[in-house]
């Protein structure tokens, strides 16, 4: 249990690796799927909220401090992502909610709350236009990384051995 | 006792969470601090040790020594297409009075672009040059299209690079045509010159170049073209958005100008700036 509890931390640097060097040759106008989100939603619907929380402050430092990112942003957003997609963990659903369509949504909602987070945090200022940080920032990217999620929905094993 | 215990069961979350939340902000306002400095320079550096071997390993290029050397040329006289054309203005200017002799040489190193990260706000990559190179931080990022950011910090065999892209990168530019000076940054969706006085001419089409006030970069780099200027009715400025010439996201091979920015002016500028916040 205590090793499970750890796995996504090994996990991280592959999809760290994956994120930097692989996903940069799909970018969309300048947008990329957030897989280390994917990774960080998947192990709070699997440990619960207080878990993700953790998790995700630890994964934000290690992305802040690995690809140079102002300190403390990636922990700032994630942190608060797990928050939001902690409360849609259910013990008993724990071991399928993946598996199913509100995986996505969750997905969805965490990225824009990553997004908006992350954007308000490292670029806040009075005349930010509101509209465009939702949807150029926040919106688009948030299902570019829903889409990414939907094929680790359809291709996750039945049974969960990560 | 008991009630401690029984407000952190029912709010450990919430307790948590502000906590983490605080610490970030912390860490968000300490960022430029040396310590914060030094430990993201050996963590990265780490880091673009491990995603380099990667690098080799992906799209393999046919006649790389030759594109290299071709690149490299390509960007040097970028530089003194540039700088004819800076002339060519200020000759006109000044009408034979003065005859200026230019005794600058450009030095560009290669590098190749070894991870990329994208977001909105701060996209920033890593090559695999650094210190041993020659490289520092400050010196500008280039290719043969125009500017691509400055290097923010370098270790030994690695640099990152802040690219236009960075709400965090500013620069002095100018328009080539009329000389309006501007302070161009990144919103997290556009390239904007904010706060011009509406006298400035400013035409759709204008070439914006780097300044030479610029203490980072002060030699006149291409950045882009203006495409849209924001006349608002109310106020006494306009923002002008700039088209850059270079596709951020497409490039894989950069070239690093190797010239050391100006300390004194460094520290002049950066005092007033940080005493504007």
């Amino acid at each position: 249990m205590k090793l499970d509890k750890v796995l996504p931390i090994l996990f991280f640097i592959p999809i760290l690796i994956i994120q930097v060097q692989i996903l940069p040759y799909f970018e969309l106008n300048g947008m990329v799927p957030d897989l280390i989100l994917v990774l960080l939603v998947f192990y709070t619907l699997k440990f619960g909220q207080l878990y993700g929380i953790i998790l995700g402050f630890i994964l934000g430092a290690i992305t802040d401090l690995s690809t140079g990112s102002i300190l403390g942003s990636a922990m700032f957003s994630k942190t608060l992502s797990a928050f939001i997609a902690g409360y849609f963990y259910n013990e008993n659903l724990a071991a399928t909610i993946v598996k199913s369509p509100m995986f996505l949504g969750i997905v969805f909602l965490a990225g824009l709350v990553n997004v908006i987070a992350f954007s308000l945090i490292a670029n806040f200022n009075l005349n930010m236009n509101i509209f465009s940080l939702l949807i150029d920032q926040g919106i688009l990217p948030s299902v570019y990384t829903t889409i990414i999620a939907s094929l680790v929905m359809v291709f996750s094993p039945k049974r969960s051995y990560i | 006792m008991p009630i401690f215990r029984n407000i952190w069961e029912q709010f450990k979350e919430y307790i948590v969470l502000v906590f983490l939340l605080l610490v970030s902000v912390l860490f968000i306002s300490r960022s430029d601090h040396p310590s914060v400095k030094n430990l993201k320079t050996t963590t990265f550096g780490a880091f673009s040790f491990i995603t380099s071997f990667f690098a080799d390993a992906l799209p393999s290029e046919s006649l790389k020594y030759e594109n290299e050397k071709l690149r490299k040329q390509n960007a040097q006289l970028m530089l003194e297409i540039n700088k004819i054309r800076e002339y060519g203005i200020e000759n006109g200017e000044l009408k034979n009075l003065l005859s200026l002799k230019d005794t600058v040489s450009y030095y560009v190193i290669p590098a190749t672009i070894i991870s990329k990260s994208f977001s909105p706000d701060q996209t920033t990559f890593s090559i695999n040059q650094g210190k041993k190179e020659g490289i520092k931080e400050g010196m500008a990022v280039i290719t043969g299209e125009g500017l691509v950011g400055i290097i923010e910090q370098s270790s030994e065999d690695f640099s990152l690079i802040r690219t236009l892209k960075h709400v965090n990168f500013r620069v002095v530019v100018k328009d080539q045509r009329s000389r309006f000076q501007g302070i161009l940054h990144w919103s997290g969706s556009q390239l904007i010159i904010s706060n011009l006085p509406k006298t400035a001419e400013i035409k759709l089409g204008d070439r914006i170049i780097t300044s030479e006030l610029s203490s980072f970069i002060g030699q006149p780099f291409p950045i882009g073209i203006v495409k849209k200027i924001i006349n608002p009715d109310e106020g006494y400025f306009n923002n002008v958005l700039v088209k850059p010439f270079v596709e951020i996201e497409k490039i894989e091979h950069v070239f690093i100008v190797a010239a050391v920015p100006q300390k004194i002016k460094n520290s002049v500028e950066l005092n007033f700036y940080n005493s504007e916040n």
